[in-house]
C-alpha cells in the first residue's frame, strides 16, 4: 500500500466510503488510486426491492429537468474542486491534450441544460410515455394504455470522453432508472466527480439515492457474478471495449438485458465533385480534417478509411496524392480547442506506418510522429491495420465509382461523413442496407451535441431500450368475447383461383 | 588492433569459449566493422534500407550508435496488403519481397500461383530465398526472406548450441552429427525449424534424412496457417461471418479429412519409430505444446525416460492460446528421460540464439550488435551498466536481407561494464524476458507457438465450409 496518489471514492447512494483497501494502475501507466473493495458493499450497492424505485414516481418530469439542470450549473470546471481533480487526473491519462480536454469539461454543463434534457428525452421516450400512461383503443376495442418505467441498471461507461458520464446520469435520472456506474480505469473520477456534486448539492434527494459510482476491474468475477443476477438489475448499458462486453456476456440470462454501444469505426465518402478544382479540394480538405482529427480522432465517430472518388488512373492517384497532402496540412491546422498534436503514439500504428512508408509501393505516407499523417493508398484497397488509425492518421482510398464505398460498408461502420450533400440522400437506404448507422454532411461527425439530442445511437435507441414498456390491456366481454365463448377459426376456403 | 579484422559472418563459427572470450573493446571493433560493411554493401541493393537510410538521414555509421534508427519494426515483414493473398496476387507479393532482399527476384514469374504454398515452391525452385513464415496470430504471416548464404549459419548456431563451456553441463553425449533430431510436428515447411532442417541435411546429416525424426511426414501449408491466424483474428474482432477461403485452399477439404482421421495413428507410429532409437542422446525441439502432447501420449501408452538423460529438450515459444496443467514440463521430462529442459533466447528473425549461462543469463554473442531503447521514446538506452527496455537486434550474420530488427521483447541487459559471473565477456540478457504488452504491438514476433491449435481450428474451418 502507499503507492496509490489518491483515492476514488466508492458512492453508494448518496454515501461516500473513503477506505483505500485496493490498488489499481490507471491505464496511462504512471497513475495509480486506491478505492475501497467493491466486495464488501456489494448488499448496499444493489437495490434488492425493485418497489423502492417509487420514490422518483413522486416527482414530477419538471422536478427531475430542475435538479438535473441545477447540477449541470454546479458543473463549472474552475469552481468545482471534484470536477477539476477529475481534469487534472485525465490530463494525465487521456489521450486529448490539454486544451481539448478543457474545453471537453467546460462543456459538460451543456449537456445538462433543461432545454436540451426536454429535447432528448422527447424525441426519443416521450414525455408522455415517462409521466404517465398512455392509453389508445385498439381497432377490436380492447384499450391498451403504456408506460415507460425505469430500471435497475449497470453502466459500464467509456473512458476516452467525459461527456459519457454526464450523458449516462441524465438518461438515468430522467428515466426515473436506478443506476450503478461502472467508472474506466482510464478515467476513474469524472462519473465520480458528478455525483459527488449531486451529493453535495443533495444527499438525500431520491436521484442521489439511486445514483452509486464504482470501480472495479472489468471482469472481477467475485463482483460481477453476484452482481449480475435477474433479481438485482434489468439492464446493462456498456459502451465500448469488444473485450469488456464479451465479458458481460457471460452473465446475460432471462431477466438481463443487455445494451451495448459495441466499438464501431467510421469511415467517408467523398465523390468526384470535390476534385474539380483547387479551392474545393481545399475547403472539403477543411471539413474531412474535422471528421478525422476532432478530439485527436479518439472516438468511434472519427474518420479513419476515406474513399474519394478521385479515379485510380495516372491523373486520378495525382489528384488523391495532392488531396493527401492538402488533408494534412488542414489536419495541422486545426484550432487547439478542436484537436492537437498528438500526446502518446500508438506504437503499433506508428511501427505498421513506418513499415508501409519503407516497404510499400502501394501506398504513400505524408506526415508522420506527433502531428499526423495521411496514407494514400495507390489502389481501391484500404490498408489492412485501417482499424488501428488514430492520432490524426487518415487512409485516402481512390476510387472510380462508388460502388466500393458503398460495399465496404458493415455492420461495425457507425458515422459515414458524406460530401456532396445530396449525394447522401441518393446512397443512404443502400448504406443502411450494408450496416451504417449514422450518416453525416462531411464535417460534423464529431457534433456530439446533436448526436445525443437525435436519439437513435449505433442504429437502437438506447434510452427506449433502458426503459422497461409495460402495458396494460383493458377488455370487457361486452367488448371482446371470452375466447371460451367463440366458435374455432374455420378453414380458409380455396385461394388463388379469382386474380 | 590486435587481431585482423574478423568478417562478421565467420564469427559465429568461433567455439562459444573463444566467441565469448573476445574482449569487450575488440567486440565493438569488430561490430562496427560488420555494421559499415553491411550498409555499405546492402543500402543500394535493399530497397527498404536505401529508404530507411534517406528517411532517417543515416548517411554513415561511426559508431554503433548510428544503426539504432536502421532496426526494422517486425510489421515491416507483414507490410503487404492482406488482399495479395485472398485474391492470390502473387506477383503482387514478390514485387513487396523484392523491396526486402537483396536478391534479384525481376525476372520471377509468380503469376501462376495460386496460394502461398505455390509461391514459396516458386521461391524455393527458382531462387536462393528460403522464405520464414510465421504463424501470424494477428491475422497476417510475415515473411522473412532468408537464403541458402543465410542456411548454413543457421546450422552453425544449431552447432553451437552444444558446445562444450566450461562449467557447464553438456546437452548430448556425442557429437551433434550423431545426435537424432526429433521435432513432433510436420517435417517439411517454411517456419525456421523447416529451414534449419534443410540446412541440416545438407551441412551436418551429410543427407541422411534418417537422422530427422519428425511426427508428420508431410507439409505444414502456410495457407492453412494463414487462415488460422485469419479466423482466431476474426474472432478477436468479432468478425467472423467476413472470412473466406480461396477455392484452392477449400479443395483440399479430401486430403485434410484423411490427414485429421490418421492422427492418432500416426502418434503411436512415431512413438514406435523413437522407440527404436531408445537410449540415444537426441536433439529434441519444437513447441511447448507439441512437445507436450506427445509426452502425454507417450506416457499414456506406457513410454518413458526414453532417451539418455545427457539429451537436449528445448521447447520453444511459449504456450500461448494454450492452457496446459502446471507439471508440464515434469511430464515431458519424465517421457524423453531428461532431468532438466534446455534453456535459450531466440527468434525467428535472428539467425544466433543464446543458450542461458550457469548465471540464467543469456549472452549476446558478439555477432550480434544489441539496442536496448525505451519503449515509449524509443531513444536508445545507454550502452553502460544495467538497462530495461526494447530490445533491438543486428544480426550480423545476415547478409542478403536487413539484419537490423527491433523486437517485441522486453529485456533487462547488462552490458560490458558489469561482466557476468559466468566469465563470458560482453552484454548479457537477464531471465525473466517478456513480451510487450498486445495493445503496444508485441504480440507479433514469429514464433511457432499456439500454431499447432490454430491450424486444427483451420483445418475445422475449412472442412465445415466447404460443406458436407
Amino acid at each position: 500500500m502507499g503507492s496509490a496518489e489518491f483515492n476514488v471514492p466508492l458512492i453508494i447512494r448518496g454515501r461516500l466510503i473513503e477506505d483505500a483497501e485496493l490498488e489499481f494502475g490507471g491505464r496511462g501507466g504512471d497513475v495509480r488510486f486506491s478505492t475501497a473493495d467493491v466486495r464488501k458493499h456489494l448488499g448496499e450497492l444493489v437495490l434488492r426491492a425493485p418497489s423502492a424505485l417509487e420514490d422518483l414516481y413522486c416527482l414530477s418530469f419538471g422536478e427531475l429537468l430542475d435538479f438535473m439542470s441545477e447540477l449541470g450549473s454546479r458543473l463549472v470546471l474552475e469552481r468545482n474542486p471534484h470536477l477539476e481533480a477529475a481534469f487534472e487526473l485525465s490530463r494525465r491519462t487521456s489521450g486529448l491534450t490539454d486544451e481539448l480536454l478543457r474545453n471537453v469539461y467546460r462543456s459538460l454543463p451543456r449537456l445538462l441544460e433543461r432545454r436540451y434534457l426536454e429535447t432528448m428525452i422527447e424525441r426519443s421516450v416521450g414525455v408522455r410515455a415517462l409521466e404517465g400512461w398512455v392509453e389508445e383503443r385498439l381497432p377490436n376495442g380492447a384499450r391498451v394504455a403504456v408506460r415507460a418505467f425505469g430500471a435497475r441498471s449497470v453502466h459500464i461507461v467509456a473512458g476516452n470522453n467525459p461527456g459519457v458520464s454526464a450523458l449516462t446520469l441524465a438518461r438515468v435520472a430522467l428515466t426515473r432508472s436506478d443506476a450503478i456506474i461502472k467508472s474506466p480505469s482510464n478515467d476513474p473520477l469524472t462519473a465520480n466527480a458528478l455525483v459527488r456534486t449531486m451529493v453535495e448539492m443533495a444527499p438525500t434527494h431520491p436521484i442521489t439515492r439511486h445514483l452509486s459510482v464504482a470501480y472495479w476491474k472489468g471482469g472481477d468475477a467475485a463482483i460481477e457474478e453476484p452482481l449480475y443476477q435477474p433479481q438485482n438489475i434489468e439492464k446493462i448499458v456498456a459502451w465500448g471495449g469488444l473485450a469488456s462486453v464479451r465479458h458481460i456476456t457471460r452473465y446475460i440470462q432471462p431477466g438481463i438485458d443487455l445494451i451495448t454501444l459495441d466499438p464501431k469505426l467510421s469511415s467517408t465518402i467523398i465523390a468526384a465533385e470535390a476534385f474539380r478544382d483547387e479551392p474545393t479540394m481545399r475547403e472539403v480538405a477543411e471539413r474531412l480534417a474535422h471528421d478525422v482529427g476532432a478530439g485527436n480522432q479518439e472516438g468511434c465517430v472519427n474518420a479513419r478509411v476515406v474513399y474519394i472518388q478521385t479515379g485510380t488512373d495516372e491523373a486520378g492517384l495525382a489528384r488523391a496524392n495532392r488531396f493527401g497532402q492538402l488533408l494534412l496540412e488542414a489536419i495541422g491546422a486545426l484550432p487547439a480547442h478542436v484537436s492537437g498534436p498528438a500526446k502518446r503514439l500508438e506504437r503499433e500504428l506508428a511501427e505498421e506506418l513506418e513499415a508501409v512508408r519503407l516497404a510499400s509501393d502501394e501506398h504513400r505516407v505524408f506526415g508522420g510522429g506527433r502531428g499526423g499523417a495521411v496514407i494514400v493508398s495507390q489502389s481501391s484497397e484500404p490498408v489492412d491495420f485501417a482499424r488501428l488509425l488514430t492520432n490524426r492518421v487518415a487512409n485516402l482510398v481512390p476510387v472510380d465509382d462508388l460502388e466500393t464505398p458503398i460495399r465496404s460498408v458493415n455492420a461495425y461502420t457507425q458515422t459515414i461523413g458524406i460530401y456532396p450533400e445530396a449525394l447522401k440522400e441518393r446512397i443512404r437506404d443502400r448504406l443502411a442496407f450494408h450496416g451504417a448507422q449514422r450518416l453525416v454532411s462531411l464535417g460534423y461527425a464529431s457534433n456530439a451535441g446533436v448526436m445525443s439530442l437525435a436519439g437513435p445511437q449505433d442504429a437502437i435507441e438506447p434510452l427506449r431500450r433502458m426503459c422497461r414498456w409495460i402495458i396494460d390491456e383493458s377488455s370487457a366481454p361486452e367488448l371482446q368475447p371470452l375466447a371460451g365463448r367463440l366458435p374455432p377459426v374455420a378453414a380458409a376456403g380455396p385461394t388463388g383461383a379469382t386474380k | 588492433m590486435s587481431s585482423p579484422a574478423l568478417a562478421p559472418e565467420r564469427l559465429i563459427q568461433l567455439p562459444l569459449t573463444e566467441l565469448y572470450r573476445i574482449p569487450p573493446a575488440e567486440q565493438e571493433e569488430i561490430q562496427l566493422a560488420g555494421l559499415r560493411a553491411r550498409f555499405a554493401e546492402l543500402r543500394e541493393r535493399i530497397a527498404i534500407v536505401g529508404k530507411m537510410a534517406e528517411n532517417q538521414d543515416v548517411r554513415e555509421i561511426r559508431r554503433l550508435e548510428d544503426a539504432a534508427p536502421l532496426l526494422l519494426p517486425h510489421s515491416t515483414y507483414k507490410s503487404y496488403s492482406l488482399s495479395v493473398i485472398e485474391r492470390g496476387q502473387f506477383d503482387r507479393l514478390t514485387r513487396w519481397l523484392a523491396g526486402l532482399t537483396s536478391h534479384d527476384l525481376a525476372s520471377l514469374d509468380a503469376t501462376g500461383c495460386d496460394t502461398i504454398d505455390d509461391w514459396i515452391a516458386l521461391l524455393d525452385a527458382r531462387t536462393p530465398i528460403r522464405v520464414i513464415h510465421s504463424t501470424g496470430t494477428t491475422g497476417k504471416l510475415s515473411f522473412l526472406p532468408r537464403s541458402v548464404v543465410e542456411l548454413e549459419a543457421m546450422v552453425t548456431n544449431h552447432r553451437r548450441t552444444f558446445d562444450i563451456y566450461p562449467g557447464e553441463l553438456p546437452r548430448i553425449s556425442v557429437p551433434v552429427e550423431q545426435a537424432p533430431v526429433i521435432f513432433p510436428w510436420y517435417r517439411h515447411g517454411a517456419m525456421a525449424y523447416h529451414r534449419l532442417f534443410e540446412g541440416m541435411l545438407r551441412h551436418l546429416f551429410a543427407g541422411n534424412e534418417g537422422m530427422i525424426f519428425a511426427l508428420n511426414p508431410g507439409r505444414l501449408s502456410a495457407d492453412a496457417i494463414s487462415l488460422a491466424g485469419r479466423l482466431r483474428a476474426a474472432e478477436a474482432k468479432g468478425e467472423l461471418g467476413q472470412v473466406q477461403i480461396a477455392p484452392k485452399i477449400a479443395a483440399r477439404r479430401e486430403a485434410l479429412l484423411k490427414e485429421q482421421a490418421e492422427a492418432p495413428q500416426r502418434v503411436q507410429k512415431f512413438l514406435a519409430r523413437l522407440r527404436a532409437i531408445e537410449g540415444r542422446s537426441v536433439a529434441v525441439m519444437g513447441a511447448l505444446p507439441q512437445l507436450f502432447d506427445l509426452a502425454s501420449a507417450g506416457i499414456a501408452a506406457g513410454v518413458e525416460k526414453l532417451f539418455d538423460p545427457v539429451s537436449h529438450v528445448a521447447a520453444g515459444g511459449g504456450n500461448k492460446g494454450r492452457a496446459l496443467p502446471d507439471d508440464w514440463d515434469q511430464q515431458v521430462m519424465r517421457f524423453f528421460g531428461v532431468p532438466r529442459l534446455s534453456d535459450g533466447y531466440g527468434m525467428s528473425e535472428s539467425i544466433a540464439s543464446s543458450r542461458a549461462c550457469t548465471q540464467k543469463r543469456y549472452h549476446v554473442p558478439p555477432h550480434v550488435v544489441p539496442f536496448v531503447l525505451d519503449p515509449v521514446s524509443g531513444a536508445l538506452l545507454p550502452r553502460s551498466g544495467t538497462v530495461t527496455g526494447r530490445f533491438g537486434i543486428f544480426d550480423l550474420n545476415a547478409r542478403t536481407y536487413w539484419g537490423g530488427f527491433l523486437t517485441g521483447d522486453k529485456v533487462t541487459l547488462s552490458w560490458a561494464d558489469e561482466p557476468c559471473a559466468c566469465g563470458r565477456l560482453g552484454p548479457s540478457v537477464h531471465a525473466g524476458i517478456r513480451r510487450f504488452a498486445e495493445s503496444e504491438g508485441g504480440d507479433d514476433k514469429i514464433t511457432c507457438a499456439g500454431a499447432p491449435d490454430a491450424h486444427e481450428r483451420a483445418v475445422e474451418f475449412i472442412l465445415k465450409a466447404a460443406g458436407g
